[in-house]
């Protein structure tokens, strides 16, 4: 089935979304809950598509929450500790998580397929048993509480309280958002998209074309990390809690491949529209309906994704529609 | 050598069978059916749940469960496998994800039954300790590792002697020629996936009687498993079983010298270093 979408038309469907973006908390009438709720749909979605950066190069990696704990624990010490502005410490927390991440591509990239994914489960395992031990810097299993907010900004006379107020941190995180969208289209793009599907498809045969598939995978790994970090430094400071048994757990590992692969890996959309649908399914709808099972969700999720739909919902639509921009 | 040095050896020995034994079903069904059962670790976790009820609700000796639990998880070892035979290309990549899958919703599934409680069975004649060659350790550990000896020595015997044995070890060699010499591949994956989720069913009690309990401690397992298996190569019961020894001793004194704390990090270590020195296909290499 085709689509066709004339250019002009396209443009309008995208402000219009722009415009309601960046609306929404007047929409929403300032509601403290839902704001919430969109705030961490939209945290997730990012997690969601950076963890995906690494994924359309192939690398399936199951322990994603290794770089979002250090960008979390990352900012929060920095800020906490070291009285470090926070607008600069979440930076720094990604570029922590960044480098730790060139540390296993260094050591893990030559491992194929399944068995390095094995091993960054095995990091983020290692980094949750480091956080929970070392209790000098991150107060172990206590957790971290305490975490200042984003400071104050003031427009002209204007007070911007990033702790009392929802919408705000709700624009930090859609510009994040924003952010990592633009960044992969620019990759998926360019000559970068193409190396990183040639690497995926069939890693051998890029070697052999040329493609220098070391650099590439590195590059994403760096990318898909950074972003990760950037978004565990920014939860820090919205949720102003840390604790290494969550916040270097499966949950944030798992979360954001099932979102990815729900919404399609192969695709900018894909990710995002996963995200957004199993987290508001699952914190407006089930939640309240049954509210200790709801986790099973995300499980049964992506299994009935890897059986029925392996390039998840947007993948499917886009077999069976092609659209044309004209 | 200090008295606590000699008990950690010996508890590490006796710990590290009971690993030989968690990784030998990981390695079955990786050596045969191509995956890796990340929810192995689960596997195990819910026989030990299996064997904590009936002793907690019917006071069942956790060895006498060693049948049922066995029994249970292969029935569901059996249909899981049914379940991924829709799973498509490529299909090392998405039955890993599937069993990802699959430990997340076990996972939660045990926490939302079970809560988060950490349980374990205090039937007392566990804590009774015993002395061998002068150095004492807990009647459970012993049990653990005799258990764990034995179960392992008949699945040798398995291989060795049977023809479904022999059809396993042919397919896991060579799955094409395996099938053109006339084994039912399909067949044979079924059963393996099977036996190696009874043989979770075997150390599940065990791991339950030495260990505390709990959703989350699936995930420590599974990684056990992995460690293990890695070290010894999936056709290497020996090299298994010595995985798992040096495992569970460096684990022990790891507890000794550094504390309780730090136990996880020996795995970690073994695994990282084993990167090092393996990295080329870490679970291939040597075949028979």
């Amino acid at each position: 089935m085709r689509l066709k979408i004339s250019r002009p038309a396209r443009n309008i469907l995208l402000s219009t979304l722009l415009l309601i973006l960046a609306f929404l908390p007047l929409l929403l009438e300032f509601n403290e809950y839902l704001l919430y709720v969109i705030n961490i749909a939209f945290l997730f979605a990012s997690l969601s598509l950076a963890w995906d950066i690494l994924a359309y190069c192939g690398q399936i990696s199951f322990g994603h929450a290794a770089y979002f704990g250090l960008g979390a624990y990352g900012t929060a010490i920095l800020s906490m500790h070291f009285k470090i502005n926070p607008w600069l410490s979440v930076a720094a927390g990604g570029l922590i998580a960044m480098l730790f991440s060139t540390l296993i591509g260094f050591t893990c990239f030559k491992l194929r397929g399944p068995y390095f994914s094995l091993v960054t489960l095995a990091f983020a395992e290692i980094l949750k048993v480091a956080a929970l031990n070392l209790v000098s810097i991150t107060n172990g299993p206590l957790g971290l509480l305490g975490i200042p907010a984003f400071p104050e900004i003031a427009i002209a006379s204007i007070k911007i309280d990033f702790y009392t107020s929802r919408a705000a941190n709700y624009y930090i995180l859609v510009l994040t958002l924003l952010i990592l969208i633009f960044t992969v289209h620019k990759i998926l793009s360019t000559k970068l998209g193409i190396a990183f599907s040639a690497i995926r498809e069939n890693e051998e045969a890029a070697e052999v074309l040329g493609v220098d598939t070391f650099k590439y995978k590195l590059l994403a790994l760096m990318l898909s990390s950074f972003f990760t970090g950037l978004n565990g430094a920014i939860y820090a400071h919205l949720i102003h809690f840390l604790e290494p048994h969550f916040t270097f757990g499966l949950y944030f590992s798992a979360i954001p491949l099932v979102m990815s692969m729900f919404g399609g890996r192969l695709s900018l959309l894909g990710p995002i529209f996963g995200a957004l649908i199993l987290f508001l399914t699952n914190e407006l709808i089930l939640h309240p309906l049954f509210p200790s099972a709801h986790e099973i969700f995300y499980g049964i999720a992506i299994l009935a994704v890897i059986l029925f739909m392996p390039n998840g919902i947007i993948g499917w639509i886009k077999e069976k529609i092609e659209i044309e921009v004209q | 050598m200090a008295i606590v040095l000699q008990q950690a050896l010996l508890a590490g020995l006796l710990t590290g069978m009971l690993y030989a034994l968690i990784a030998v079903g990981f390695a079955l069904i990786f050596g045969v059916v191509r995956v890796f059962n990340l929810s192995h670790g689960e596997f195990i976790v819910i026989a030990g749940y299996i064997s904590y009820w009936l002793w907690s609700l019917k006071g069942v000796d956790p060895l006498l469960s060693i049948p049922i639990s066995m029994l249970l998880l292969s029935i569901i070892g059996g249909s899981i496998k049914k379940i991924m035979e829709g799973v498509k290309e490529p299909f090392e990549l998405n039955t890993i994800v599937f069993t990802f899958g699959l430990t997340l919703f076990l996972e939660n599934l045990m926490l939302s039954l079970w809560s988060g409680d950490y349980r374990l069975i205090a039937a007392n004649y566990l804590d009774q300790s015993i002395s061998i060659l002068g150095v004492s350790t807990s009647l459970g550990r012993f049990l653990a590792f005799t258990v764990s000896l034995v179960a392992i020595a008949l699945l040798h015997c398995f291989f060795k002697k049977t023809y479904l044995g022999l059809a396993m070890r042919a397919t896991s060699q060579e799955r094409d020629a395996a099938s053109l010499m006339g084994i039912n591949i399909k067949k044979i994956d079924l059963y393996a996936f099977s036996i190696g989720a009874a043989l979770a069913g075997i150390a599940g009690p065990l791991f339950a009687s030495i260990h505390y309990v709990y959703p989350s401690a699936g995930l420590e397992v599974t990684i056990i498993a992995l460690v293990v298996t890695i070290f010894g190569g999936v056709g290497e019961i020996r090299g298994i079983i010595l995985g798992g020894l040096i495992l569970g001793i460096s684990e022990a004194f790891t507890v000794a010298l550094l504390g309780f704390q730090w136990r996880e990090l020996a795995g970690f270590a073994m695994l990282i270093i084993l990167l090092l020195l393996r990295p080329y296909g870490l679970l291939g290499g040597k075949r028979y």
